[in-house]
């Protein structure tokens, strides 16, 4: 009896002092909160001797005090010349005192020219990542992304990081964008139904402004006319104010290498396609005559319908769109009531000249995509698998490389709802 | 030449005195007194169990008194009573234990008697109106003369007359005539007379009689009715339990007036005899439960019982976990409605807090307001307990896990601030949680203590000032101090004084996993927590009953019904009256006559 | 001590546990790497396999009402047929936990904490397996049944959260990689009915012996949706589930939903739960193992078996090399001993014994 308490003593000594060595090993991975740098915004170049160029955008901490510092002074932007993502901030953490931690990492830039060589390593190593976020935003800018970064001042925020969260999530309700994130990113370039598309971004500087005419697009005239405010690509509004990012427009990948890019007005019509428009305004020439075009806000009635048929081997693809219209511009004589908007005769008036209007330049858009970029970045083919059984016919088949052959046809359907205080 | 000389004698005899004192004389001892082992008499009785090798101490036969005194009775000499009182109250020594002898008229005759009572526990007044008074002064009923027999029937056959008598019975007589006295006893063991003296009563030894009459006149001082300190509600009687037992079952008798509520009284201590009260209404309890409770106060081995706090600890059924598995109450409405449950009270002398068996985890959650409120305010007001008892256990220990393990789940905002905030502090964010909750608790402690007059203001000072100054002196971050006054609030909305006692505790273990291993510290702390609960069992009834979908599980969860639905009485305590309601208790809404 | 008081809802939760942690560590991503798009046809399949399997068992169960597979066992061929089966299920538990127990830390320590040894991982897991056992079998179970329904809440909200993402169309076509893979090869994909196994050990612990049947029917109904559900929000709203083998299923799902926008990072507050009912998991392996050992070897107590079987179970978790080669063992046990021990050995022996039970009992009229 003596010994078993005996034992019983020794054992509880033992144990405790186990317990204490086990729980004060220090070999568990406590990072302490203020001994870790968090990464904002990553950018990705071609470097000039080595194949990549990495920068990191970094935001001091002000003190809770202060009110506002100056914005400029919380930026930080680094660059280094490296071989990959991981050495590159390898040798970040040597640079920077403290700990490189990308958990809080809102943007990824990745130039233009690395864009057109290819970004599946940098996608893959980015997914593969554990502190990564697949909720970060993908820009593919067409400055340096060095240079975004460090052009990136936020006007009304403190925060960088809410800055990227806010300004990128404006595509709900312009339309000139899409919120595409790392993971849509890579689900979109693994998927075989689609080819993915990224935020075109540049920084917006007086040198960029005189651009504006010189567009890439070869639309026509009627879409650069009217919607001239909408055609611009990232870089190119004539907003006069000191060099700042901005985000407007995509851009088209086919696998991981960017072939092309879209304006803002392509954008929307992308959005309506595929499906995902929340809401945005655009202009529709006017046919009644009393001002060149209407602006009318455009929104989903019911989802776009599309279909696909395989004629002579060729896909033949057909898009049954819904829209509701309102309309926002107004002038003195519309607002008369013997000539409104909204008497039964005009109304049918605008809804036509809408259809038409939209249908032509959709269809515009859609060959564009087609014979131009080959990139089928709508997602016509999920509806173009359910001919197929199993998967290797489908793989056969290949459908991102039979795109290049599909004919369209677009039909657009819209509804006047209503304008605003002026009936 | 003269004086040299008596210099030098002078320094000679100093020095001898002072060899002397070093090699002759004892250290002066300054006060050491250290209790040495009882070499007195060891008043051992039978339960007591001593182990066979005591060290130095030598039984025998002569140094053990065997103090058995369960058999001794009263005897028939008066001489003989006196001195075996004497001797047994110690009244040599005992200043307040009083011996009246006077002299006792009854039937005309005079007999020697004598009274042993405590001065302080007895009503003077009532000892001398209406004890001494009608024994020793001469009055009709005590002058009454005579022998004689009292007849009883008488029967005449033939001449013969036979006649049944009641002999003369003395000892009937003085207590049935001679005592106006409400409760009288004929006592005949000395132990019992003791235990009567104790409580308050005074023994009345009589010449030639081997009896002792046990009278009752308690008229010791006591606290009036008063508000429960501790329970404060804003809804319903306030009106607390006292120390005294007599009191407190009168409390109860007038909540529940059905003459089915038995109180049963037992006596706990050895020395103290402390006398407890067990409970419970006959036909609807389970009477395993009562005999249960009954056993397990019947066995106590202890020597002394003073509160209902000792009590609980003695008869819980683990102690493993410091969850409290007895409810205590000061109130009498919260008592009285868990007896109309089926539940058992336990009720010590000198204690204003009542016991009752068993308790469950969800009674802890309880307040004792939940029944007089409408049921969506209850309602509401528990699912907050309950809130608020999750994040006085947890809160530390996750902020802990996830600053140092988890650092994406924080929105970047909030983040920048906690880095901004904790620029200028040198510590890791361990010791500082350690040193604020350490201090928090320090702040409680020594608030109890604090005179009153200043009580307040030191709780205010220590708080706020305290923790800004702390701030300010960059030793820990605001942040910090949020959580650390969060969760202290939180520990306060717990009802129960001894379960926020248990998060309080817990809640050092949540921090210290939470900081070894994040998530997974925590989750382990969790797992072994629930299980700990749920393999503890109160008088019977399973701590936590999970299963929610049990039949007959009504009651023991944390949704309150509406008071005209609670038709059915708490499955788990298995009463005889599974009813509370008709099916229909509104009766005048819902008539189909 | 005996258990001998498991209700209904807690015997459900204790089959349900098996599958939930499976779920949220491999299974959708193995069944639909094997199976490609027609995944959720070959899921439903084996679902209606199981269902008529279980429907069997009870039947073949009827006759023994409240003995297990061990006590059938030693009716049909005494004390050595017992043996043999008590001893391979003992071995089948502890193997099967271990790895799974391995997977499931490294997996952890992949995620939350790159530079701990897997060992302390491991012995947290352990530490809390040696406490909940000293305590008894009957609050684990209880505790079983708290953790399966934070776990069912939490599957529930991450299959809803993904339902925006969901394309339909990538269920299509219909025939993943083939009919013959879908249906035929597919049947391997049985091993995601695991939880049959505590079917066959569950009649003694029950409290109300009827009730077997609704357990029985109940839990596998229970499973096959959930297994449906998750295979499901796996493959619909993931283009590249059928090529990529992400790391654990639940986690993808949870880090690419629509919470992503408003709440950083959510799988780390899921990673409470899945730890929570692992530990839970692991509990209940334990628990059985000693019940089993119980009844082949006759001990009276158990309490002496904790730490050697958890110290066991321990160290069979450490052999394998690292991550991979432990999902390859994990796999090629359960292709080629739990397929057959579960849907072939266990139900003959109880159709054999139900042949010398009638066989013995010819004589009476109310066989």
């Amino acid at each position: 009896m003596k010994i078993l308490t005996h034992f019983r003593k020794i054992a509880i000594i033992f144990l405790s002092i186990f317990i204490v060595l086990f729980a004060l090993s220090g070999a568990y991975n406590t990072q302490n909160i203020d001994r870790l740098a968090y990464v904002i915004a990553l950018g990705l170049d071609v470097g000039e001797n080595e194949p990549l160029k990495l920068s990191i955008q970094l935001s001091r901490p002000g003190s809770t005090k202060s009110s506002s510092d100056q914005s400029s002074d919380n930026n930080i932007v680094n660059s280094v010349e490296c071989s990959s993502i991981e050495s590159g901030l390898n040798l970040f953490d040597s640079y920077i005192s403290r700990k490189i931690n990308l958990s809080h990492c809102k943007v990824v830039v990745i130039s233009e020219e690395l864009a057109s060589k290819g970004v599946s390593d940098y996608a893959y190593t980015l997914l593969n990542s554990v502190e990564m976020s697949p909720h970060a935003n993908v820009i593919i800018s067409k400055s340096p992304s060095e240079k975004f970064l460090n052009s990136s001042q936020p006007i009304l925020e403190s925060l960088a990081s809410n800055y990227y969260e806010i300004a990128l999530s404006s595509s709900e309700y312009t339309g000139l964008t899409q919120n595409v994130t790392l993971i849509k990113f890579f689900s979109d370039y693994v998927d075989t139904f689609r080819n993915p598309v990224a935020i075109l971004g540049a920084v917006n500087s007086k040198d960029t402004n005189s651009l504006s005419n010189s567009t890439t697009n070869a639309s026509t005239d009627m879409a650069s006319d009217i919607n001239k405010d909408s055609s611009y690509v990232a870089g190119q509004t004539p907003i006069s104010s000191k060099d700042n990012i901005e985000n407007m427009g995509l851009a088209v990948f086919n696998g991981d290498k960017l072939v092309g890019e879209l304006n803002g007005l392509e954008s929307i019509f992308h959005l309506i396609v595929s499906n995902q428009l929340k809401s945005c305004n655009i202009s529709i020439p006017n046919p009644l005559g009393d001002s060149d075009s209407i602006d009318v806000n455009l929104s989903l009635k019911s989802s776009t319908k599309n279909n696909v048929q395989f004629v002579n081997g060729s896909p033949y693809i057909t898009s049954n769109i819904q829209l509701n219209i309102k309309i926002l511009s107004a002038t003195e004589q519309s607002s008369k009531s013997d000539s409104d908007y909204f008497s039964d005769e005009n109304m049918k008036q605008i809804e036509e000249a809408c259809n038409k209007y939209l249908s032509e330049n959709i269809t515009n858009y859609l060959y564009k995509t087609s014979k131009e970029y080959h990139s089928d970045i709508d997602g016509f083919g999920k509806h173009a698998v359910k001919y197929f059984l199993t998967m290797q016919e489908w793989n056969d088949y290949n459908w991102l490389d039979n795109y290049k052959n599909s004919t369209f046809n677009v039909t657009v359907d819209s509804t006047l709802k209503s304008g605003y205080t002026f009936l | 030449m003269k004086e040299n000389k008596k210099i030098l004698k002078d320094m000679l005899s100093s020095s001898k005195q002072y060899l002397h004192k070093i090699f002759y004389e004892d250290e002066t001892n300054s006060y050491d007194f250290t209790l040495p082992d009882t070499t007195n008499a060891i008043v051992a009785d039978k339960s007591t169990n001593y182990s066979a090798d005591n060290g130095t101490l030598n039984l025998d036969n002569e140094t053990l008194q065997s103090a058995d005194t369960s058999n001794d009775k009263v005897f028939q000499s008066l001489d003989v009573n006196l001195e075996y009182m004497k001797t047994r109250f110690n009244t040599l020594i005992n200043s307040d234990i009083k011996i009246r002898e006077f002299t006792l008229n009854a039937r005309n005759k005079q007999y020697n008697a004598f009274l042993v009572y405590i001065d302080g526990m007895i009503s003077q007044d009532i000892m001398n109106n209406y004890i001494l008074k009608p024994l020793m002064l001469k009055n009709s009923a005590n002058s009454y003369e005579g022998n004689q027999n009292r007849i009883v029937a008488e029967a005449k056959t033939n001449n013969i007359t036979v006649r049944k008598v009641k002999k003369f019975n003395i000892i009937e007589y003085i207590s049935n005539c001679l005592l106006p006295q409400n409760t009288v006893e004929n006592r005949t063991k000395f132990d019992d007379i003791v235990a009567d003296i104790n409580s308050g009563s005074c023994a009345l030894f009589i010449d030639t009689l081997d009896i002792c009459f046990s009278i009752e006149v308690k008229g010791f001082e006591r606290r009036g009715l008063t508000s429960p300190n501790n329970e404060i509600i804003v809804r319903g009687p306030q009106v607390g339990f006292t120390e005294n037992l007599r009191t407190n079952t009168s409390l109860l008798r007038r909540y529940i007036n059905n003459e089915n509520l038995i109180i049963e009284s037992i006596n706990v201590g050895k020395l103290s005899k402390t006398s407890c009260a067990i409970c419970y209404l006959k036909n609807v309890a389970n009477t395993d439960l009562v005999s249960e409770v009954r056993y397990r106060l019947n066995n106590l081995g202890v020597d002394y019982l003073i509160s209902s706090g000792q009590l609980e600890q003695l008869i819980q059924d683990s102690d493993l976990c410091s969850l409290p598995q007895m409810v205590s109450t000061e109130r009498p409405d919260r008592a009285a409605n868990l007896l109309y449950q089926g539940r058992v009270c336990i009720i010590v002398n000198g204690s204003p807090y009542v016991l009752i068996a068993p308790g469950i985890l969800s009674d802890f959650l309880e307040s004792p307001e939940d029944l007089n409120l409408k049921h969506q305010y209850s309602n509401f007001a528990r699912v907050l307990r309950i809130v608020s008892a999750v994040i006085a256990l947890l809160l530390p220990g996750v902020y802990i896990a996830i600053t140092n393990f988890h650092q994406e789940l924080i929105p970047t905002e909030l983040l920048y601030a906690i880095i901004s905030s904790r620029e200028f502090v040198p510590f890791p964010i361990l010791f500082e949680i350690l040193v604020m909750e350490f201090s928090f608790e320090l702040i409680r402690e020594a608030s109890l203590r604090v005179p009153s007059p200043i009580g307040p203001t030191i709780g205010i000072v220590g708080a706020l000032i305290l923790g800004q100054a702390a701030v300010e002196a960059n030793i820990v971050s605001p942040i910090l101090i949020i959580i650390v006054a969060l969760t202290g609030i939180c520990s306060f909305a717990v009802p129960d004084f001894s379960l926020s006692f248990h998060f309080r505790i817990m809640r050092f273990i949540y921090i210290l996993l939470g900081a070894m291993a994040g998530f997974l510290g925590i989750a382990a702390g969790v797992c072994v927590h629930l299980i700990v609960i749920c393999n503890m069992k109160s008088f019977g009834i399973y701590y936590l009953e999970t299963n929610l979908f049990k039949k007959n599980n009504v009651g023991n969860g944390i949704i309150l019904h509406p008071a005209f639905d609670r038709e059915d009485r708490s499955g788990f305590l298995k009463t005889k009256r599974p009813k509370i309601q008709d099916e229909i208790s509104m009766k005048w809404k819902y008539n189909k006559n | 001590m005996n258990i001998n008081k498991v209700s209904t809802i807690e015997a459900i939760a204790l089959i349900l546990i098996l599958t939930i942690n499976r779920l949220s560590i491999s299974l959708p991503q193995d069944i639909i790497l094997s199976c490609g798009s027609s995944s959720i046809l070959n899921v439903i399949y084996i679902s209606i396999i199981a269902i008529i399997f279980t429907i069997i068992i009870v039947k073949l169960f009827k006759r023994f009402a409240g003995s297990d597979i061990v006590d059938v066992s030693s009716f049909l061929g005494g004390k050595v047929l017992r043996n043999i089966v008590g001893i391979f299920l003992i071995l089948y538990i502890i193997s099967i936990s271990s790895l799974l127990l391995r997977y499931f830390s490294e997996t952890l320590k992949v995620l939350y904490y790159f530079d701990t040894p897997v060992i302390y991982i491991l012995l947290f897991f352990i530490g809390v397996c040696i406490i909940s056992n000293i305590f008894g079998g009957h609050s684990i179970i209880k505790t079983n049944l708290i953790v399966c329904i934070i776990m069912l809440i939490g599957l529930i909200i991450s299959f809803l959260s993904v339902t925006p993402n969901m394309t339909i169309q990538r269920a299509l076509p219909i025939l993943g990689y083939g009919a013959d893979k879908t249906f035929f090869y597919g049947l391997t994909n049985l091993i995601a009915f695991n939880g049959l196994l505590i079917l066959y050990l569950v009649p003694p612990m029950l409290s109300n012996k009827e009730d077997f049947k609704k357990v029985a029917i109940i839990s596998i109904i229970i499973t096959a949706i959930l297994i449906v559900f998750a295979v499901g929000s796996v493959l619909l709203a993931f283009s590249f589930s059928t090529e990529i083998d992400k790391i654990s299923s639940l986690y993808m799902l949870l880090s690419n939903n629509v919470f992503g926008k408003y709440l950083q990072h959510p799988e780390s507050l899921f990673s409470f739960t899945w730890v929570l009912s692992f530990m839970s998991y692991i509990n209940i392996a334990c628990m059985l193992c000693i019940q089993l050992v119980k009844k082949v070897t006759n001990v009276k107590n158990g309490k002496p078996l904790i730490i050697p079987i958890s110290l066991i179970i321990f160290a069979l978790a450490l052999l394998p090399k690292n991550l991979v080669y432990a999902h390859q063992i994990e796999y090629s046990l359960y292709t080629f001993v739990s397929i057959p021990l579960l849907f072939i050995i266990l139900p003959a022996i109880l159709i054999f014994a139900n042949r010398k039970y009638k066989k013995i009992h010819r004589n009476n009229y109310d066989v």
